[in-house]
């Protein structure tokens, strides 16, 4: 036995590392004499990488930093998101970062009762720290005491930042349950029908799971359909770091040549990028082309009635349905036409094209965040049992490719788990729809339906957010500023930068951005195929500090420091999580060196992926065997008809998809007063409302210093709009400036404004007032998609654009408040 | 006196007085003398080189520099490298030699000198990549093992011993089986396998399968009790396509009661639960699956008498079918079956623990040990189904007691 000198013998410094080669293994040359004197030994999954290796949800990269300041992130791999990655370092350094903590004026001075409408008004005080904690957790007590844990909403919905330690919505948690529990959601803005829906039809949740592998679907796919996504795009980002398997699948899929259709009101950049063909569709309509698609394989007899009597329950159904037996209309492709806009002979071509060929239909999650979302995508899965390629390689349907690289091959190895939020230590309230949150504030004691249970809306006093920003993600803005100025006694938000969620609160404490501090993160939210480090680049900026250590000492102050912290500091926690991933990497055969080594050589790890998942098919064992590998569904099969949906008897979702007819389309009433249809798709050069602040993104893509909106020449030339100039858009809720860009890439009768711009009013806090950047949520509706999912409606609306009279105002979204020190 | 011949004569035995009397025998006696005390003097410096010389190689042979200094070893150090004899709280290393060469002595010299293979093995290149490494990691792993056995964990105790251990820091868990070790004489490798290197991946479990097919090809047409050797589909009608009517499992009985082609007519009886149609257990009470069926085969069961399992108050109903199988996919003896899946559970199970006693658990029990263990192991589905079905039908409840 010896004592054990780590650094000594067996670490390996960066130096040495860069001595041994790229990601080589050591002592393969040198005998038994030259290893005695090296003692350097270099774990073979370690992988090399010079500078100082960090990342974001677009990509891991390596930071330079000059003169104590970074300077530049290099992407660690080359793809379409090297943009972002790039404009990294401006986050750091942006004019919109919270260096310290602020107190709204009326509210430091009255506290709670202060008047609520002075939010987005006041101006703000810079208060120190120990201040700053005190107040916070006065409030926090006072609250819980008053009224308990369930009027305090904490710790909601946002991408927050990359990082498994520093997870800033698990750290408010955290805080929050164990000092006894508090108001949660469930659900998304991203996915609400969908993961709601799917469940009853696959028995899983479809639109997080991982899908057919890539190289299956190149090798056997011979028409791949694209309905509703763009995953150029959104492929730029994962929740943990991307490993970027999806655009070696979309690069291979092009370079076979083989044939992709997308189906959009948009030409979509990864139309444009793969060369598919662009069959435009009207907005909100994509469930009655759908079936006029089936009607068309039913007629023509191209449906695989084995597969529908193997592996499904509800065609009955279906087929009188689509015959139009019982309800006099028969789903026709001229039925559908006259509702879509496409021709019904193109639909015929695209049944017969699908059933000719191994097909797999991509949908995307635009088409399910809309009024009666849940059917499209039981509508896309329906059509494929039909097709009766589900499980079959390269065949069938997805709802998940365009994300996070969801076919990247699942590698060999481990997986870390972050942060937990806590047990919480007293019961905690039945969660509300995520996308409700407007309606919640707004009725408290309010009983609403949601997926066969009823749910009562808490009366919500305290709102703690911190990596969210719902003044971009919420649907009708205007009544979002209405309900932070009516009920909330306080609002607290934490956070790297003065977002316009920010300017409403009460109360906001300066978070570090990512990239001044440590942590870990899995690179490929499906494949798992990379351990990364996440090395801090540089020292917080101002006074703002990491989210864990601002919720340690709240939890001091409230008493529970130990239970937060369980004791471990910065270095510990992050060993620990590393840890987490050892037992799994150990029994898949993996070896990873201690966390010291692995952390002070400055690398990643990258597992290998076994061919055996590269040949990974979805629903393949239960293809193979529905008997013995059934889905969750009751049936065990796939349910075209749900009999538990039939018992919940809602009006606006049946139990079978079907189509109904949405709000806002080109055919209801209010097209008359605003014809054109709103879309609002994942925007190009962001994340959501990330890197808004990041002018070198921003420059690339404003227009006139606002956001793009793309208009038809003919629709432009109908309002006397031109290329470049500053409109504005507005419906029966609000109005927006964008610039226009006039364009033949979108359908005549629709405008597209991406979402994610930074919420920027005329006059702040007053609802209904211009929103300078153009934050199209301003314009969208806040309704759920039915009462089965209660998920939001993100593609809603319909708008009148003209142009705007007069000067623009100056853009403010990206200023600090008034009182704001800088 | 002389204390070699007893004579009194020191004069004799000091040769010099004697030298003086005669010298022709003064010379060679010298030269025989110096002869002695040069080899005592050369002889004492060899022992002390090589005393020195092997402490010295045996020394340096032992730390984890040289170990490691084959790249071979590579791998190896690595999964080393993640476990608590690497690195620990305490700064305590058991190093290469710590667990594989003895402290000193004999035992040593015998581990240095069957070292020496491995040096004749990497110069062949033996395991000289990843792939031949794990290829014959079984073998290595085996030789190590059986030494450890054989010398009683000699090297673990030189710092674990019963003596020492403070079972109450222990979980519950490894307090009870080191109670049992010590009562039993067990020593650490016959549980602690894998702890430093990864175990080797089992790979001639599928020999016995091929087995099971030849043994199904060879059943005689007048063999009328059958037991399925893998999992296959059942169809309602003899000319049908349709494989998705129904699945008969593994080691499930059924009556051949008439043949049409390579299909055979069977009829399976078993037991199904009040409330789930689709499946047709083997015994009432068991969860034990005989059979599981469509929507549409379940239709065609018929059903017998009743009975209340006692443990549940759940009601169990006598079932049969009758419905055509592949007349290959058969044995006459459940026996030859259970040949296969011992060998699998020795290969899967007994690698990392003793066998399990199969009286340990109910058939019902069994079905939940069996998944939360086999994700350690390299078992495909079918192979699972068929441990399943072994241990099930040699569960506490099931009256088979331990004779296969």
């Amino acid at each position: 036995m010896k004592v054990f000198d780590a650094d000594r013998k067996f670490s390996f410094t960066r130096r040495r590392l860069l001595q041994q080669g790229l990601g080589g293994v050591a002592l393969t040359a040198a005998g038994p004499a030259a290893a005695l004197a090296q003692s350097t030994f270099v774990n073979p999954n370690i992988r090399e990488v010079d500078g100082i290796l960090t990342g974001a949800h677009w990509g891991a990269f390596r930071a330079v930093v000059k003169d104590g300041k970074f300077v530049e992130a290099i992407p660690l791999m080359a793809t379409p998101a090297d943009d972002l990655v790039r404009a990294t370092p401006e986050l750091v350094y942006s004019e919109t970062r919270v260096k310290y903590p602020h107190v709204r004026r009326a509210f430091l001075e009255q506290g709670y009762k202060a008047d609520p409408a002075g939010r987005g008004r006041d101006e703000w005080v810079r208060v120190p720290w120990d201040k700053a904690l005190t107040l916070v957790a006065a409030e926090i007590k006072r609250v819980r005491t008053e009224a308990g844990g369930k009027s305090i909403l904490a710790g909601l919905y946002g991408w927050k930042s990359a990082g498994l330690f520093q997870n800033s919505r698990h750290a408010v948690r955290r805080l929050m349950h164990l000092g006894g529990g508090c108001q949660g959601y469930f659900g998304d803005y991203s996915t609400g029908a969908g993961q709601i829906i799917m469940p009853h039809v696959v028995g899983t949740i479809e639109v997080y799971d991982p899908q057919t592998a890539w190289p299956v679907m190149v090798e056997h796919s011979q028409l791949v359909v694209l309905w509703g996504c763009d995953p150029l795009v959104t492929l730029k980002n994962s929740w943990n770091l991307p490993d970027f398997g999806g655009y070696e699948g979309l690069r291979d899929l092009r370079d076979k040549g083989t044939r992709v259709i997308a189906i959009d009101p948009v030409r979509t950049g990864t139309a444009k990028a793969i060369n598919a063909e662009w069959i435009p569709i009207r907005q909100r309509t994509d469930v009655a082309m759908m079936l006029g698609v089936m009607h068309t394989l039913h007629a023509e007899k191209l449906h695989n009635v084995d597969f529908l009597k193997s592996f499904t329950v509800g065609w009955p159904q279906v087929e009188e349905y689509l015959t139009g037996a019982k309800d006099g209309t028969p789903k026709s492709a001229e039925w559908a036409s006259s509702l879509c806009g496409v021709p019904a002979d193109r639909i015929r071509q695209l049944a017969r094209d699908m059933a000719k060929n191994r097909t797999m239909i991509m949908g995307g999650w635009g088409i399910q965040r809309q009024q009666h979302g849940e059917q499209t995508h039981w509508m896309i899965a329906t059509l494929a049992a039909m097709l009766g390629q589900i499980g079959q390689p390269g065949g069938g349907f997805s709802v998940s490719y365009h994300y996070a690289s969801s076919a990247s091959p699942k590698a060999k190895g481990g997986s870390m788990t972050g942060l937990s939020a806590g047990t919480s230590t007293q019961p905690l309230p039945p969660a509300i729809p995520a996308a409700r949150i407007f309606d919640c504030l707004m009725n408290p004691g309010k009983t609403i339906d949601v997926n066969g249970r009823k749910i009562t809306y808490p009366d919500i006093r305290m709102i703690y957010w911190s990596g969210g920003n719902p003044f971009h993600h919420h649907q009708d803005i205007n009544q979002l500023v209405q309900s932070w100025q009516k009920r909330p006694e306080v609002i607290i938000v934490q956070d790297p930068y003065w977002t316009p969620t920010a300017k409403m609160a009460d109360i906001v404490l300066p978070a570090t951005t990512a990239y001044e501090r440590n942590d870990l993160e899995m690179g490929g939210d499906y494949s798992g195929r990379y351990l990364f480090p996440m090395h801090k680049v540089v020292e917080p900026i101002g006074e703002s500090r990491n989210d864990f250590d601002i919720c340690a000492d709240l939890a001091e102050r409230l008493g529970y420091r130990d239970a937060f912290t369980e004791k471990r500091d910065e270095m510990q926690w992050l060993k620990f999580v590393y840890e987490s991933s050892m037992s799994g990497a150990r029994s898949n055969r993996v070896a990873l060196p201690p966390f010291d080594i692995f952390w002070k050589s400055g690398d990643y790890v990258e597992f290998p992926v076994p061919e055996k998942s590269k040949a990974w098919v979805r629903f393949e064992s239960f293809r193979k065997d529905p008997l013995l590998s059934p889905l969750g569904t009751p049936s065990g099969l796939i349910e075209l008809y749900s009999k538990n949906i039939e018992k919940m008897g809602y009006e606006d979702c049946g139990p079978q998809a079907k189509w109904y007819e949405p709000l806002d389309w080109h055919k209801s009433p209010s097209a008359k007063t605003y014809p054109l249809e709103l879309i609002s798709s994942h925007p190009t050069k962001r994340l959501h409302s990330q890197l808004s602040n990041a002018p070198s993104l921003r420059n690339q893509y404003a227009v006139a210093d606002r956001e793009p909106i793309l208009i038809h020449p003919k629709d432009a030339a109908a309002r006397g709009i031109q290329n470049g100039n500053v409109v504005r858009v507005f419906n029966e809720r609000g109005q927006i400036l964008a610039g226009a860009v006039v364009t033949d890439d979108i359908i005549e009768g629709a405008v597209r404004v991406c979402e994610g711009a930074w919420y920027d009013p005329l006059e702040p806090g007053v609802a209904g007032t211009l929103c300078k950047n153009g934050c199209v949520n301003v314009l969208t509706r806040d309704i759920p998609t039915s009462s089965l999912a209660m998920g939001n409606c993100g593609q809603s609306g319909m708008v009148q654009v003209e142009v705007y009279k007069g000067t623009p105002p100056p853009l403010t979204a990206f200023t600090r408040p008034k009182g704001a020190v800088a | 006196m002389c204390t070699f011949c007893g004579s009194l004569a020191s004069d004799r035995y000091w040769g010099w007085t004697v030298a003086e009397q005669s010298t022709d025998t003064r010379k060679p006696r010298r030269w025989l003398t110096k002869g002695v005390i040069g080899t005592f003097a050369a002889g004492a410096l060899l022992m002390a080189v090589l005393f020195v010389g092997f402490d010295f190689v045996a020394h340096k042979t032992k730390s984890n520099e040289f170990c490691t200094s084959c790249h071979s070893m590579t791998g190896n150090f690595a999964e080393y490298q993640g476990t608590v004899h690497f690195q620990n709280r305490m700064g305590v290393q058991a190093g290469c030699s710590d667990c594989h060469v003895a402290d000193g002595g004999l035992p040593l010299l015998a581990d240095k000198i069957r070292a020496s293979s491995d040096v004749f093995h990497h110069l062949i290149g033996t395991v000289g990549t990843p792939q031949k490494f794990e290829e014959r990691r079984e073998h290595m792993a085996h030789v190590v093992w059986d030494k450890m056995k054989a010398n009683n964990s000699r090297e673990c105790r030189s710092c674990h011993s019963f003596e020492t251990m403070d079972l109450l820091s222990q979980r519950p868990g490894a307090r009870k089986y080191h109670t049992i070790a010590m009562k039993d004489g067990a020593t650490c490798i016959d549980c602690h396998k894998g702890i430093a290197h990864f175990l080797p991946v089992t790979t001639d479990a599928n020999a016995g399968a091929t087995k099971l097919q030849d043994a199904a090809k060879a059943v005689p047409a007048s063999a009328t009790k059958l037991f399925a050797i893998q999992t296959t589909p059942l169809f309602l009608t003899a000319d049908t396509k349709d494989e998705n009517q129904g699945r008969v499992m593994p080691s499930a009985p059924v009556e051949r009661i008439g043949q049409e082609g390579d299909l055979i007519k069977v009829k399976i009886a078993g037991w199904r639960q009040d409330g789930v149609d689709k499946v047709i257990y083997f015994a009432p009470g068991k969860r034990i699956m005989s059979v599981a069926l469509s929507d549409d085969t379940a239709k065609k069961v018929a059903s017998g008498a009743s009975e209340t399992d006692a443990a549940t108050g759940q009601k169990w109903t006598a079932a049969s079918l009758e419905a055509y199988v592949k007349r290959d996919q058969f044995v006459d003896k459940s026996e030859t079956l259970w040949d296969y899946a011992k060998g699998l559970m020795t290969v899967n199970c007994g690698t990392c623990h003793g066998e399990p006693d199969m009286n340990h658990f109910t058939a019902n029990q069994w079905i939940g040990v069996v998944q939360s263990m086999q994700t350690r192991t390299s078992m495909d589905a079918e192979q699972v189904r068929m441990l399943t079905q072994y241990t099930q039908k040699h569960g506490s409840d099931m009256g088979t007691g331990q004779k296969h």
